[in-house]
């Protein structure tokens, strides 16, 4: 069985060109919108790496990120954050929750600024799951 | 012993005032339902105070104690005569079956009937005295007071006979045969003189088999060694006698040259006794030590009796130093931690644990004194199924002897660490429900008493008010320490006052704006003083005009500082009322001096501060386009690379999307950057906001949203700026078409109205209503900030922002009303000319 990406995006022009991206590495990538879904289809689907933005209505990256890192049977799973946020903010706001009485998080496996060269993005996922 | 007494058919030889006051005492004996029997009472004297109580009472009397004999069923004697021989003669000729308790025993007797008395009646006060600690210490050191008086007298009472009786004894043996104290004597040569008819009875070696021999030592001894009056005989060094008693003995502090001693002697009687022994020697007349006389008093039941005493004296004792630690000024967990050691001490237990239940309803390890730490670590949070929750859920005391065949894993589990028993004790609170277990456990198999029962109890419902107490206490501290920090540091002034406007709270910013320090104020400034009659007014007011959500309403007034300044502020406050009273009164100040002077300038400081928002806003939108647009040429040169025309078509889409999105954040930035003067000019709104309506009919249509007006015909032509009517319009009926559409809500027709109405005859009013999603608080206080959008990638955050914008350049107003799963109204107000 080939590995599965989770693509977790609002926008759907990023969730196809990730997708595309994924696709042409092998991978069979797998799709949610927000980061409440993005949580359950990790539950469900156990992928082998997520692909992660911050800004999403809903729930929001932060908040996806922290719940994966909470649960035991989750947080191995590398997450790449995919996002217009820089990672110095991404790194600020997570400090901020965890003061504000969350618990202590690690940094993502990865983090790629948007926009993302196709290549860059492809090397990250090779790297995670060579 | 006692408890068998009430239960008795006695007679009394001896009726003096002991006689009577003992018989009262056990016909009136509070902490037994049971009653004895007083069959008689023998006395030469007819005038005794026991037999003319008796007489009273209707009791049998008589000048012969033989006469008892004609009395069937007998259980006790009890001899009150103090004639040594009397009780040794009775000794012989009773019945056998019944007991003799002699004038010695007696007194023995008596002191626990009075202490069974006496802890009867401490325990009901214990019981009636709830949480005053006052009286609880009270009643404890009448009691701890009671038991030193019966102890010294009791020694008294018990030295002055034995002095008298060491003196005769020496001089007669017939005292010594006729004693029923056990005595022996030694001669020089160790050979047994003199072996009484009390230590035949106490040791079970008749004199017949002691006399003439030096094996006095045999019944104390398993090995032959000297005894105390050997070692008086031999007059052996001190040293010697450490040797051989440890710091057991003593010098007598009655007979000189005499030593005395109390031992465990375990091959004595039955189950072993407790002996008391004192060793005289024996003189000639010049002089010299011709021998030894040893009396040996048996003190089991009464070391029994102190050890019980004790004990008793001990929980007692225990249970004040935890009443007084657990409400003692320490710090809860402190307090705590103390009682339970104290309490494991009372217990004879080794390790003692409290569980307390949380929020979740868990039980949780709170307090641990010495239960092993894998334990802990296992119980963190006890189990549902486990021992703890058991008695939490039947909230009873439960004792299970011995763990190590308990149904209970974690019993079992303690059980192999050595503990053998364990008490569980509700902790309860007011109202008696259970919030947390007490944990109690030993290494040595106990019995428990009810008595011990009661005290775990009285001690874990002390436990209980004493954590509920505390909470709550520490729940007050910490409330008072947030609100006072809160007053501090608040950016209001804060001025609060007694019932007589005596000022008690003002606060940093209070000083700042009223320019008077705290020291001026505090308890000596009326704040009407202070205050305008127009705060003060609005502060009496203030009560009643609650809004409906509770919050005070805000005036903006004036007031004057310490200088004479005059201060624009926005004031609100009340009257603190309780029970229909004035209890006092607290104002809220809000300087406006600064926001005044930015509102003088607001458009333009408003828009640069927007500015700078933008650009930081910005970038994660462009961002986002920017990745579109990669995106779309990544795919595109797929498509290309492998003749993909799907892929091609995909990619192109992308880009077409994002070019769309850049023109709109574009437009908006520039409208909303751009400043520009409303154009007036003549002009129908209603056939503006029709034409603006028949846009969207399309749109709507697709979402099967119905989209309503009610346009007023009193409007009619006006001189206004119709592009900021149709800029303003187009984007607030898209935003409704937009709240319609993501509304998850599918059991409702949706749909927008468009309401026009002309208010005071120069304002347009336009409504825009959809019955969609509505508005959380917090959406609606982020409505008018920049690049803030619920939309996802479909919003740029601006749309709202740039309506707003045009409609304060027209001098116009743009408010909201929402209710979450109801639906939202966007009210927009424009002035306009008549023409």
């Amino acid at each position: 069985m080939t590995k599965k990406i989770l693509i977790v995006d609002d926008d759907p022009d990023v969730r196809v060109f990730n997708s595309s991206v994924v696709e042409d590495l092998g991978y069979t990538p797998i799709e949610a919108s927000n980061g409440v879904d993005g949580l359950n289809m990790v539950k469900k689907e156990r992928p082998d790496l997520v692909l992660l933005d911050v800004m999403m209505p809903k729930q929001t990256g932060l908040r996806m990120y922290r719940e994966l890192m909470d649960q035991k049977a989750l947080k191995h799973i590398p997450v790449v954050i995919v996002s217009g946020i820089a990672k110095k903010t991404f790194l600020r706001s997570q400090k901020a929750l965890t003061e504000f009485g969350g618990s202590e998080v690690p940094e993502p496996s990865a983090y790629l600024e948007k926009p993302v060269d196709p290549e860059v993005l492809a090397d990250t996922i090779k790297k995670f799951l060579a | 012993m006692v408890r068998s007494l009430m239960k008795s058919r006695i007679f009394f030889i001896g009726g003096g005032r002991f006689c009577k006051t003992f018989i009262h005492a056990l016909l009136n004996a509070n902490f037994s339902q049971d009653r004895p029997v007083i069959l008689g009472i023998a006395d030469n004297d007819p005038n005794a105070p026991g037999i003319q109580y008796a007489k009273e009472l209707g009791i049998y009397t008589t000048d012969d104690y033989t006469k008892l004999f004609r009395f069937k069923h007998i259980d006790i004697i009890i001899e009150l005569t103090k004639d040594n021989d009397l009780a040794v003669y009775l000794r012989k000729i009773k019945p056998l079956g019944v007991k003799l308790v002699d004038h010695f025993e007696a007194r023995a007797l008596w002191d626990y009937f009075q202490i069974e008395e006496r802890k009867y009646s401490v325990l009901k006060q214990l019981d009636a005295c709830g949480n005053d600690t006052e009286k609880i210490k009270d009643i404890f050191e009448q009691f701890s007071g009671f038991f030193l008086d019966l102890a010294k007298k009791r020694n008294e009472y018990s030295q002055k006979t034995r002095k008298a009786l060491l003196v005769s004894q020496m001089a007669i043996s017939q005292v010594i045969e006729g004693s029923t104290i056990p005595t022996f004597t030694i001669d020089k040569n160790h050979i047994v003189v003199h072996w009484n008819k009390a230590c035949e009875k106490l040791t079970g070696y008749s004199a017949d088999e002691i006399v003439g021999t030096s094996n006095h030592w045999k019944p104390f001894r398993k090995e032959p060694r000297p005894i105390m009056a050997d070692i008086i005989l031999d007059q052996v060094m001190e040293g010697e006698i450490d040797k051989l008693y440890g710091s057991q003995w003593q010098k007598s502090p009655l007979i000189e040259g005499a030593y005395q001693a109390e031992e465990f002697f375990p091959n004595v009687g039955k189950e072993g006794k407790w002996l008391f022994f004192t060793a005289a020697p024996i003189r000639s007349t010049d002089g010299e030590i011709i021998g030894a006389i040893e009396t040996l008093w048996d003190k089991t039941e009464e070391k029994k009796a102190e050890e019980e005493r004790d004990r008793h004296t001990r929980k007692l004792a225990t249970l004040c130093s935890v009443y007084s630690v657990l409400n003692a000024p320490r710090d809860i967990n402190e307090r705590i931690n103390i009682a339970i050691r104290e309490i494991k001490n009372v217990l004879y237990a080794d390790a003692i644990c409290i569980f307390l239940k949380e929020d979740d309803g868990l039980y949780y390890f709170t307090y641990n004194c010495n239960f092993p730490d894998e334990f802990y670590e296992k119980n963190r949070i006890a189990d549902r199924d486990g021992f703890i929750c058991h008695v939490a859920n039947r909230g009873e005391l439960e004792i299970v002897e011995d763990i190590s065949t308990s149904d209970f894993d974690e019993l079992r589990y303690l059980g192999k660490t050595g503990l053998k028993f364990v008490v569980g004790l509700p902790i309860t609170d007011r109202k008696a429900d259970v919030f947390g277990v007490l944990l109690v456990s030993g290494h040595d198999q106990e019995t428990f008493t009810e008595e011990g029962k009661k005290v775990m109890d009285l001690i874990s419902n002390r436990i209980g008010a004493a954590i509920e107490n505390a909470r709550l206490q520490e729940e007050l501290k910490r409330d008072a320490e947030f609100q006072s920090k809160l007053i501090e540091s608040s950016t209001s002034a804060i001025v609060a006052t007694d019932e007589a406007w005596k000022i008690v709270t003002f606060n940093p910013e209070a000083e700042r704006l009223f320019g008077y320090s705290r020291a001026e104020v505090i308890r000596s400034m009326d704040a009407r003083d202070l205050y305008p009659d127009t705060v003060t007014d609005l502060i009496k007011k203030g009560l009643t005009s609650h809004t409906d959500n509770g919050d005070l309403p805000w005036r903006e007034l004036t007031i004057v500082s310490k200088d004479g300044e005059e201060i624009p502020v926005r004031v609100s406050g009340t009257l603190l009322i309780e029970d229909g009273i004035m209890i006092g009164s607290v104002a809220f100040f809000q300087d406006l001096r600064e926001i005044k002077a930015l509102e003088r300038d607001l458009l333009r400081s408003e828009r640069l501060a927007a500015v700078g928002q933008m650009v930081a806003g910005m970038a994660h939108d462009v961002k986002n386009i920017l990745h579109g647009f990669k995106g779309g040429s990544y795919l595109i040169n797929a498509g290309l690379d492998n003749n993909d025309t799907n892929k091609l078509k995909t990619g192109w889409q992308m880009i077409q999307r994002n070019i769309d999105r850049t023109s709109d954040l574009v437009i908006d930035l520039l409208s909303y950057s751009k400043e520009r003067e409303p154009e007036f000019e003549k002009c129908f709104p209603n056939e503006i906001i029709n034409d603006i309506c028949d846009l969207f009919a399309e749109l709507a249509n697709e979402n099967n949203i119905e989209l309503k007006k009610d346009l007023s015909p009193s409007i009619g032509e006006v001189s206004m700026d119709p592009k900021t009517i149709s800029r303003v319009l187009s984007n607030l009926v898209s935003n409704a078409i937009d709240a319609c559409i993501s509304d998850e809500a599918t059991n409702k027709q949706h749909y927008v109205k468009v309401k026009s109405a002309c208010e005071d005859n120069n304002i347009l009013r336009i409504e825009v209503f959809d019955n969609g999603s509505g508005m959380s608080e917090e959406v609606k206080s982020q409505l008018f900030t920049s690049f803030f959008s619920t939309k996802g990638a479909k919003g740029t955050g601006l749309g709202l922002l740039v309506t707003r914008k045009l409609i304060e350049e027209h001098k116009g107003t743009l408010d909201v009303e929402t209710e979450l799963g109801k639906g939202t109204t966007f009210i927009v107000r424009l002035p306009f000319k008549r023409i």
